[in-house]
């Protein structure tokens, strides 16, 4: 076993203690070997998000078919059976109270909508309404919703369009972009959709970065704010975008979790409003610290 | 097997502790991540500690990461079941993160009885180190990607070559130190972010 495929069975914890031991005694007293072996583990650990990005994906996959926790037993079970019961019910009143009615369907004595169908064709939305995706984690404490206004007030999105561009025009208009998708979805206001398409795109796609902020954006409009914040890191994390912005919307992600978030808060407010290069949002995060205080 | 088929728990730990198809242990981590009764457990108990609907999900998450990462490591003894142990994971995550973000926490002993989980909730990154790591691997092209993916999850230099259409497992084996060079080069030009990693 050559010293490359010992330090691979060591950080990959597949050397037998007594060699591991060994193995640890050794690097305690070569240096060098020390520093090979914390690079190799750095390296692994990058590797390890690539097998963790592959799982988060399927969890998004996969997620729609979990069912609610708190759910009624009975109902979850007995579900198809109450369905059937409760369309003969409705069929019946439809049959005996419907005949007499006018041929434009009411409810309650208004004329009931049209139905258009929608981008997503499991759901339809009303002619003449907007449809207003529902957010998927709605449940925030009720002593968060300050904080959550204050960060919504100041979030700086982009427009969704100004993430196409420098799309590639390959010539090939029916080749699946999953960002111009996902910014399509968004606009269409099918954040699921438009969330998962942004995510799809690969670490490796030169726009990930763009990706990532557009996924950070949608969550934030969803209020799922850690959701939010790992996406505006993770685009922080390539280099490839501005990183006064991405801090400001980091920034404010945290405030939507305060005070959970608190700690991180205080250190990153501190850092945008100490900073001598002059960061953008300089002004903006001294006043936002004041509105925050004033709350406490 | 087909979607449907339920895999027992013997099947599920053989698929995510050894050599298994990625189809496999993706039917695998289904299952577990699907599970009704784990999902039960872990939401009973970030809720009785203050969570939200949010943070349950969260904790499941996090802990199928944990989880998965440690069956593929080895470091799952078996001393008890994998549920327990799933569990005991999302309990130590939730523990932790209430201490990181200074929520209120009280300790009963008695909640938290698997030593192997807290050892295992205690390998996770924090965002900012997560953050560094993806900027590293988005560097990689498609390919060394998937080279690095197949060689964490013990596929052999062999099987390598056979996939990639390499004229042998020596090959194999160069191609994956090249696509480990290429990550070392990145943390060479940003020492910075080498000396962030190397603190935790």
């Amino acid at each position: 076993m050559d010293i490359q495929d010992k330090i691979e069975a060591y950080i990959k914890n597949r050397m037998p203690p007594d060699e591991r031991t060994a193995f640890e005694d050794a690097i305690g007293q070569d240096p060098a070997l020390g520093a090979t072996v914390e690079q190799a583990r750095i390296e692994y650990e990058a590797v390890n998000r690539i097998v963790e990005h592959q799982l988060l994906g399927w969890m998004r996959e996969w997620h729609p078919e979990v069912e609610p926790p708190n759910r009624p037993p009975l109902v979850r079970r007995y579900w198809p059976a109450a369905a059937a019961v409760l369309a003969v019910a409705v069929g019946a009143v439809w049959f005996f109270a419907g005949r007499d009615q006018p041929e434009t369907p009411t409810i309650f004595g208004r004329e009931a909508p049209t139905v258009r169908p929608t981008s997503d064709s499991s759901k339809a939305v009303p002619e003449g309404t907007i449809a207003v995706p529902k957010p998927s984690r709605p449940n925030l404490p009720a002593g968060s919703k300050r904080y959550v206004a204050l960060a919504e007030g100041r979030f700086r999105g982009r427009e969704p369009r100004s993430f196409l561009r420098g799309t590639p025009s390959s010539g090939q208009p029916h080749a699946p972009d999953p960002l111009a998708q996902a910014v399509e979805a968004w606009e269409q206001g099918n954040t699921d959709l438009a969330a998962n398409l942004a995510a799809a795109v690969p670490a490796s796609e030169e726009r990930f970065a763009d990706a990532q902020v557009l996924l950070g954006q949608i969550r934030f409009a969803q209020k799922q704010f850690g959701m939010a914040e790992h996406a505006f890191r993770t685009a922080l994390g390539t280099g490839a975008i501005g990183t006064d912005e991405a801090e400001w919307n980091i920034l404010l992600c945290m405030l939507a979790q305060y005070p959970a978030k608190k700690t991180e808060f205080d250190r990153l407010l501190n850092k945008i409003t100490d900073d001598g290069d002059e960061h953008t949002y300089k002004a903006a995060g001294k006043l936002l610290r004041t509105e925050v205080e004033k709350g406490e | 097997m087909s979607k449907q088929d339920p895999l027992s728990d013997d099947d599920i730990l053989l698929r995510l502790t050894g050599p298994a198809t990625d189809g496999d242990r993706k039917e695998a981590l289904r299952q577990v991540y699907l599970d009704n009764d784990l999902r039960a457990m872990v939401f009973a108990h970030v809720r009785r500690h203050n969570g939200n609907s949010n943070d349950v999900e969260e904790v499941f998450q996090e802990t199928m990461l944990v989880f998965e990462r440690s069956l593929r490591e080895g470091r799952f003894d078996g001393r008890s079941t994998w549920r327990t142990y799933f569990v005991g994971i999302a309990k130590w995550h939730w523990l932790n993160t209430r201490r990181k973000t200074n929520r209120q926490t009280e300790w009963k002993a008695e909640e938290y009885p698997d030593e192997a989980a807290e050892a295992a909730d205690a390998q996770v990154l924090d965002e900012e180190a997560r953050a560094v790591l993806d900027g590293a691997i988005a560097t990689l092209g498609a390919r060394c990607q998937e080279i690095l993916r197949l060689w964490l999850l013990a596929y052999s230099p062999q099987e390598l070559s056979d996939r990639f259409g390499l004229t042998g497992p020596e090959m194999a084996k160069k191609e994956s130190y090249r696509c480990r060079d290429r990550l070392k080069a990145y943390f060479d030009k940003k020492p910075h972010l080498r000396d962030l990693l190397k603190r935790r």
